[in-house]
């Protein structure tokens, strides 16, 4: 069986798209798995171990060129062209779309036999095909509040797999391990450092709970329950880290890595904590997928039924106002009542009680208010995922407690300087393929990806405190002759240098390390 | 180095097919003098390559100093070639055309574009690559001027293509070849969707107007 997915955007969206892909291997043990997302997602899939290959297409870059620059459309019309003719030649058999009306055109350009999760055609328009695809938009579309279905449970109903058969996954890669280390180490955190991460921003401004209210909490976590707090979030929320730390006086112990991580070094960063506090986020996807617990704000669109974090263990404050989930944040009549309601106090009693449900003796405290809900997540095999109010939770529920660790899906596979050197060997094929596809600003980026790659492996060569030493010692030299090309734009003489002498220079340093049994 | 090659008997014997194929090319390229600023260099593979040296100590080489046969064949590897009629944007000094050729051998029709004429008469000098000037399969467009290309182009091409970017070569004309891509980009784009519009059957106008409404599908998100 010859299987596309395809998912173009939304970091938490893709993730969620996991464990239905893990439901595919198990159905398909012998079938092929690719993937379709945003050229700016990649690094999100290309690790997953149940996907075979990763295509991906710019669109985020070409919507804002027929926006801005309508004169490129006839580029991105032949990009388009070329590459869908190429991807049609594959003969996929199944095609499932989770991405809607692009993802039904696209399915039926490419011509599969089976299309689920929306489908097109010139006489019909964009439609849905299988059962549960249409049921889950008659569920959102009439009657929202009654959907007790998490959209990963959806989309596996889709896929037509069982349901529970996968947990969310994100597989952080050794060099990004370290380099996450890296940043927490230079933020101050020591190894025994128990740290909690908070992710104070989200797409949206009235999904944002406050800075005041985040630093009433980051205050407490570091005066009362003695942790390091880690502030992330984009290049673009740095000014609400920067508020939030103005509001707490002083940034001794606060490690702001705001705008500082990707996808794989922000999984890195959230391996490496004890809890994630956040609202309605990508990044919350993405601590459940790394195994990290969750504590989720939501109020406003947030439905914790639809998009709460998948898996066991993560707890849930939901502001259950009776106009919620809304659809009309932007005019709400009712001064947003649902974020106000939420209040540090709350958070700080969550946080206790996840920390109870991490011991061994377990108790369950009485949760203060009505207004706003605490409920656990449960993922169960064979069935959709529960929340369960946490005053009725129950400890003899097999498989609920105490809070997960990480599963062996959550560790890497194989070796950490292994992963770095086929890391650096991909992208060194990439640089390639870009310049014979004469593709400038490809190859320049990926250029300065391939430098990144390098130091990650020389990293995980040495362990992170003497890389720099190796770097300087056996690559330097060669590194600031292939940038002064670089800057000349002599790609010829960039190609040269890497394929000749960088990546021999790598080879060679492996084999030392390997016969002074460092490796 | 290059002047001595040029006297030599295949230069000639090139240099004769090509007034054959286009005199006033070919007149073109013989009526200028060597560009001391395009250096021959050997390399590690017994090749000769070559080099732009530019303003400020700055230079640029064309071809690997390594092997730029071996660099031609994994360029021309690398080309998605789904029509019979082919262009490639940049000869240098010609080994990744001579590849090309060599690989994809069903192809019917080729335009080989080069901005540079002096580079073009140094790979005439240099590499024997007289089957690509003497193939009347290959047409050449040197030199830079805009509205001529779009002419031969209008008039010649009549079918989809595919074009080949030889980056090297491309990036000492960035204006030139931008001017050219953008050329191309709207002769194939016309051609995919009238293909698209003449006929109401058929797997390839569905695909072109497939195309043209996932773009608008972007547009609006």
């Amino acid at each position: 069986m010859n299987i596309l997915v395809i998912r173009m955007h939304r970091f938490g969206d893709i993730l969620q798209v996991t464990p239905m892909l893990q439901g595919l291997k198990q159905k398909f043990p012998d079938g092929s798995i690719s993937f379709l997302t945003g050229s700016d997602m990649t690094d999100l899939i290309s690790c997953n171990p149940d996907v075979d290959e990763v295509f991906s297409i710019p669109e985020k870059e070409h919507r804002w060129f027929l926006k801005n620059r309508p004169e490129q459309y006839s580029r991105i019309y032949n990009e388009l062209y070329d590459f869908l003719s190429e991807l049609r030649q594959r003969n996929f058999q199944l095609i499932i779309n989770r991405q809607y009306e692009f993802g039904g055109l696209v399915a039926w350009l490419l011509g599969a036999k089976e299309i689920r999760g929306g489908a097109f055609s010139p006489e019909r328009g964009f439609v849905f095909t299988d059962d549960a695809s249409k049921e889950l938009f008659e569920t959102v579309r009439t009657e929202r509040s009654r959907n007790s279905r998490n959209l990963v449970d959806w989309g596996c109903r889709i896929a037509g797999v069982p349901l529970g058969c996968g947990e969310m996954l994100f597989r952080v890669p050794g060099a990004a391990r370290s380099e996450a280390q890296d940043l927490l180490s230079r933020g101050g955190a020591k190894d025994d450092n128990p740290l909690v991460a908070v992710q104070m921003g989200a797409a949206r401004s009235f999904r944002q709970w406050g800075t005041e209210n985040y630093a009433r909490v980051i205050e407490w976590l570091i005066r009362e329950r003695d942790r390091r707090v880690v502030l992330l979030g984009s290049e673009d929320e740095r000014g609400l880290a920067e508020a939030t730390v103005r509001c707490l006086g002083s940034e001794d112990d606060v490690i702001n890595l705001t705008g500082k991580t990707d996808f794989k070094t922000l999984g890195g960063v959230l391996e490496r904590c004890q809890y994630l506090i956040t609202g309605d986020t990508g990044t919350m996807h993405m601590a459940a997928s790394v195994g990290t617990p969750v504590l989720a704000l939501f109020y406003g669109t947030a439905y914790p039924w639809e998009t709460g974090p998948y898996g066991t263990g993560h707890l849930v404050l939901y502001a259950d106002e009776p106009c919620s989930p809304c659809l009309t944040p932007e005019e709400c009549p009712c001064g947003h009542r649902c974020l106000k309601a939420i209040t540090p106090r709350h958070v700080c009693a969550a946080f206790d009680i996840a920390e109870s449900m991490r011991g061994e003796n377990i108790q369950f405290p009485a949760w203060p208010d009505e207004a706003v809900r605490l409920f656990v997540t449960r993922r169960r095999s064979g069935s959709d995922q529960l929340l369960i109010p946490v005053n009725n939770c129950d400890d003899r529920e097999e498989g609920l407690l105490p809070l997960p660790a990480r599963t062996a899906a959550h560790r890497p596979g194989g070796d950490d300087m292994e992963s770095a050197m086929r890391a650096f060997s991909n992208q060194r094929d990439l640089l390639v393929r870009r310049f014979c596809l004469g593709d400038r600003p490809s190859f320049i980026g990926a250029f300065s990806e391939l430098v990144d790659r390098l130091h990650a492996a020389v990293r995980c060569l040495d362990g992170s405190r003497h890389h720099e030493e190796t770097l300087a010692r056996e690559l330097m030299p060669t590194i600031e002759e292939v940038y002064t090309a670089f800057q000349s734009e002599d790609f010829v003489t960039v190609l040269d240098i890497v394929q000749y002498r960088l990546a021999p220079v790598m080879e060679g340093l492996i084999r030392k390390r390997r016969s002074h049994g460092t490796i | 180095m290059a002047a001595d090659m040029l006297l030599d008997d295949s230069h000639r014997a090139t240099m004769l097919k090509f007034h054959g194929k286009n005199g006033d090319v070919a007149d073109l390229i013989e009526g200028i003098a060597p560009d001391g600023s395009l250096e021959p260099v050997g390399t590690d593979s017994g090749s000769l390559a070559v080099r732009r040296n530019m303003e400020g100590g700055i230079y640029r080489y064309i071809h690997s100093r390594v092997d730029p046969h071996r660099e031609a064949g994994i360029w021309a590897d690398c080309q998605l070639v789904q029509n019979a009629t082919a262009v490639i944007l940049g000869c240098g000094l010609g080994y990744h055309v001579l590849e090309f050729l060599k690989r994809h051998k069903h192809i019917k029709q080729v335009y080989l574009v080069e901005a540079d004429e002096s580079l073009f008469q140094m790979a005439l000098d240099i590499l024997d690559i007289s089957e690509v000037v003497d193939d009347c399969n290959v047409q050449l467009s040197i030199g830079r001027d805009v509205d001529l290309f779009k002419r031969t182009l209008f008039d010649s091409i009549d079918g989809p293509f595919t074009y080949h970017i030889f980056l090297p070569a491309t990036s000492l004309y960035p204006e030139y070849y931008a001017s050219v891509i953008g050329i191309l980009d709207e002769h194939l784009l016309a051609m995919r969707l009238t293909a698209g519009r003449d006929n109401d059957c058929g797997t390839d106008n569905l695909f072109a107007a497939g195309v043209e409404k996932l773009i608008d599908v972007m547009k609006s998100t």
